[in-house]
């Protein structure tokens, strides 16, 4: 009997020792999502062009210029809501904290509309400029290190699937919400 | 002729006026949804709201989430009229236009700060994530802001106007964002009305669960908290204010 009472405790213990929030680790499918989360939203916002003379050229000699870009990404999902934190710089903002969410579809939603421009209000995305030094030098140091790329004159098809995706993720095109102005 | 639809009239311009009103009504009450028509949806959003409002964002159903907005009201037949009785507002009237410019920019910045947040499903009045709570948390970033308009330093918050996405939602008639609207509306309008709920806070935050929320703003311990709440993106998100 005391030694089922043991077990018991133990097992207690040990279910309440991993209440807390529940991780994995950041899977190369999952960067790939984010990338292209970060990617679609740029040329649906057109802010390709915000780009120039930042990273690196990394375009052949007879193409467009196509500017590569760093991206810091937390090594653990939170995978109670499949979440997790990206710090890049998104131009003409400059370098943001964003939190995301990846849905059931594989795509990546992230945290926060460019346009509120990342007040130091909303901490799931915010410009990094906000933050303590020390700790966005640690999360750089500590996080997955990848690169997004973002194409000077994307194809108008490029443009058409980042349009796509973005209504899917969002349910709102800020290109198509220009054109449409446009044509009025 | 005394008649009309079969009926005795003393009176026979009463009595035809009397059954035009009828069948209107009757047709009213043979429309499933009558309140989901442009005509009532201009006659309490406004002109520019189209017949789609009772539409959940495209973000919320793929996030598999329930409707709130859907889910927040009820229909109820008062005098042979469909009324959409709003829970989440009881009480509360729908609010129009702002009334001025100041009002507007003000309501503006909370709704920026604040149109992601839902009120959590399972919450009880009184609790953190209530409706009565997310009401709260506006009125104080309606303080705050109000505050660092005044002193100058409008940077403090979000921007006093709102983002193509947020002018299309409110134009496409979605209900979630029509209520946030609303709220921060109310709130805009306490706040300018002097309330001082935060007690002269200067501070706020919108916390992921990533951060402790009683981690300092600026150096300055929090003094008090709203929430949690979900954000659109099922996320939970506390407000929290310092001096």
């Amino acid at each position: 009997m005391k030694r089922l009472s043991l077990f018991v405790a133990i097992l207690v213990l040990s279910t309440q020792a991993h209440s807390g929030p529940r991780k994995r680790k950041t899977s190369e499918s999952d960067l790939r999502a984010v990338v292209q989360a970060v990617e679609d939203e740029i040329y649906d916002y057109a802010y390709e062009k915000k780009f120039y003379h930042m990273g690196e050229n990394v375009a052949g000699a007879t193409s467009a210029t196509r500017t590569s870009m760093r991206i810091y990404v937390d090594p653990e999902i939170d995978s109670t809501d499949e979440s997790g934190r990206i710090i890049y710089k998104l131009m003409p903002y400059g370098e943001v904290l964003r939190d995301f969410v990846i849905r059931r579809d594989d795509l990546v939603v992230l945290s926060g509309d460019p346009q509120n421009g990342f007040p130091q209000t909303q901490e799931s995305s915010t410009k990094t400029v906000y933050l303590d030094d020390d700790e966005v030098c640690r999360m750089k140091h500590d996080w997955i290190k990848s690169y997004f790329v973002v194409d000077d004159s994307p194809s108008p098809e490029r443009v058409q699937d980042a349009i796509k995706r973005q209504k899917l993720r969002t349910g709102f095109s800020d290109s198509e919400y220009r054109s449409g102005h446009k044509s009025k | 002729m005394p008649f009309v639809n079969g009926r005795f009239y003393m009176n026979p311009a009463y009595g035809r006026a009397l059954e035009a009103a009828r069948a209107k009504d009757s047709a009213k009450r043979l429309d499933p949804h009558p309140f989901a028509r442009r005509s009532d949806l201009i006659d309490r959003y406004g002109e520019s709201t189209p017949a789609n409002t009772l539409l959940s964002s495209e973000q919320d159903r793929n996030l598999g989430r329930q409707d709130l907005a859907q889910n927040s009201g009820r229909w109820v037949t008062i005098d042979g009229h469909h009324v959409l009785i709003q829970e989440n507002h009881e009480g509360r009237v729908p609010y129009d236009k702002p009334r001025n410019k100041r009002e507007a920019a003000l309501a503006n910045i909370v709704y920026n700060e604040t149109s992601s947040l839902r009120v959590d499903p399972r919450a009880k009045p009184g609790d953190g994530g209530s409706v009565e709570a997310l009401h709260d948390a506006r009125e104080g970033i309606a303080e705050v802001a109000k505050r660092a308009h005044d002193s100058g330093d409008p940077e403090y918050v979000a921007p006093p106007t709102l983002s193509e996405k947020d002018k299309e939602a409110m134009h496409a008639g979605n209900l979630d964002a029509i209520h946030a609207y609303n709220d921060s509306l109310a709130a805009a309008r306490e706040a300018l009305a002097g309330a001082d709920q935060t007690s002269g806070a200067t501070q706020f935050r919108l916390r992921p669960p990533s951060i402790d929320k009683d981690r300092p703003i600026s150096r300055k311990d929090t003094t008090f908290a709203y929430g949690p709440f979900l954000n659109t993106l099922g996320r939970r998100q506390t407000v929290v204010f310092a001096p």
